[in-house]
């Protein structure tokens, strides 16, 4: 009885991190399309919540390598995959409470690090892993979309420099709407994964899947629907900082920073990289930025961001670590996962309810 | 002490870079052209020139449909991996 309790909550706390994932990464996609008036607020928004959905549709060979590989997937537990969910949700909280753009997908496997790190020591964890999985490509991903998308926007400006401009802006923005699209294709299809291996893991733990089953139909529909609405729900704060307060963007360096991101994104998985979209489009946006102008990007806020990706990591395994910590001196059973979760939810309810008050930054009406 | 190509595949490393900077800037580039088929077309028609007009109008359809197969291609590159 208590195990199944605990695998309810689990699934649960994996869907709501889902939920924030794509609340919290719409702007990944959707920013600079809206900072452009390449596309209107609301329906940009609708737009990336349907390719997120049919996004995470496409394939299932990511969905069991956020655990694999990285951490020893024989010692997970369902009580693990808690409170590596819960260092994910609350990490991805925090940057949005500060508005910035940081790793769903780190804060997971940081989480999910951290717990593990707790319950077994440092031989639950698998240092070239996560060096060569994820450190590793943290490091290329961002820095090779800022080259790009530098390049690309010298190489546009070279093309149209001579035009009228009404065709040229036109023109790039509905570029936009492709390469906008692409990114919430390319997010739904890797990050909603990560929350489908999750689930499994789970399943798999509490013994009601067989070892290396793929995730069942309702995990992945479940999975989909969670994300897609998380990213129809918008997190309209994350969308200002990456859509003009890093660098105000034209509709060319919008197109050259969204394109560029899912080249490397697309290049990367084509040889089976785990890379974060957040940090590949942020660094897309710096570098399509920079290459116009260096002091056009607001370096105090990229700097910012910088620190939240490197913080990221670290910050979630000790959150992650501290839960499993706090859920065990309940014993191993529901009750420690049911108090964390009250816990949670207090907090999610205390965030929301001061950010309310202070008002939102930017809204759907703002732009349209 | 763990050197770095002993976790991280090199060659992947080195195909990931190389496709990035051809497919970014290739697809960026591509696209431009379309727009210069777009916007020259757009003068040419009305500085009565037709045939120009329709050149330019090729030029900014074949460009356009070069960048949808590369969109396809990625989509297919997402759905196989």
């Amino acid at each position: 009885m208590d195990s199944d309790v605990i695998l309810v909550i689990v699934v649960a706390t994996a869907l709501a991190f889902d939920f924030t994932n794509g609340f919290h990464d719409t702007a990944n996609v959707v920013a600079t399309s809206i900072s452009t008036r390449a596309m209107r607020p609301r329906v940009a928004v609708a737009y990336a919540a349907i390719l997120n959905f049919f996004g995470a549709f496409l394939s299932l060979e990511v969905a069991a390598t956020i655990a694999n590989g990285i951490v020893d997937a024989d010692l997970i537990t369902p009580l693990i995959v808690f409170g590596g969910l819960i260092g994910a949700i609350a990490w991805n909280l925090a940057t949005w409470y500060f508005g910035l753009p940081s790793s769903s997908s780190h804060a997971l496997i940081g989480g999910v690090v951290g717990a593990a790190f707790a319950a077994n020591g440092p031989d639950a964890i698998i240092g070239d892993g996560l060096l060569g999985k994820v450190v590793v490509p943290a490091l290329l991903a961002p820095t090779l979309a800022f080259v790009v998308a530098g390049i690309a926007i010298i190489v546009i400006y070279r093309m149209v420099g001579g035009l009228h401009p009404g065709p040229v802006t036109r023109g790039f923005k509905a570029g936009q709407v492709i390469s906008g699209g692409l990114l919430a294709l390319a997010h739904g299809t890797n990050d909603a994964q990560k929350t489908m291996g999750v689930i499994t893991l789970a399943l798999i733990a509490s013994g009601e899947l067989g070892a290396g089953a793929d995730p069942p139909f309702w995990v992945i529909a479940s999975a989909a629907s969670a994300i897609a609405l998380g990213t129809y729900f918008g997190g309209w704060r994350i969308i200002k900082t990456m859509g003009s307060r890093i660098i105000k963007m034209d509709t060319a360096q919008g197109f050259a920073a969204q394109g560029s991101g899912a080249a490397v994104i697309l290049a990367a998985t084509h040889v089976g990289f785990p890379l974060s979209t957040t940090h590949t489009i942020s660094g897309a946006v710096m570098g399509a930025g920079a290459a116009k102008r260096v002091s056009a990007v607001r370096w105090g806020v990229a700097g910012n961001i910088v620190v939240a990706w490197i913080l990221t990591l670290p910050a979630a395994a000790a959150i992650g670590a501290l839960t499993y910590g706090v859920t065990r001196v309940f014993g191993t059973g529901a009750v420690g996962p049911i108090v964390v979760s009250a816990l949670l939810l207090g907090l999610i309810g205390v965030v929301f309810a001061r950010r309310l008050a202070q008002g939102s930054p930017i809204t759907a009406a703002e732009g349209s | 002490m763990v050197l770095l190509a002993d976790v991280v595949d090199m060659g992947d490393l080195l195909n990931v870079v190389w496709t990035s900077l051809v497919a970014g800037i290739g697809v960026c580039a591509v696209f431009s052209l379309a727009i210069v088929g777009f916007a020259r077309a757009l003068d040419m028609r009305r500085e009565g020139q037709a045939v120009a007009a329709s050149a330019y109008a090729v030029l900014m359809v074949v460009a356009f449909v070069a960048v949808m197969a590369v969109v396809i291609f990625g989509v297919i590159v997402m759905t196989s991996k």
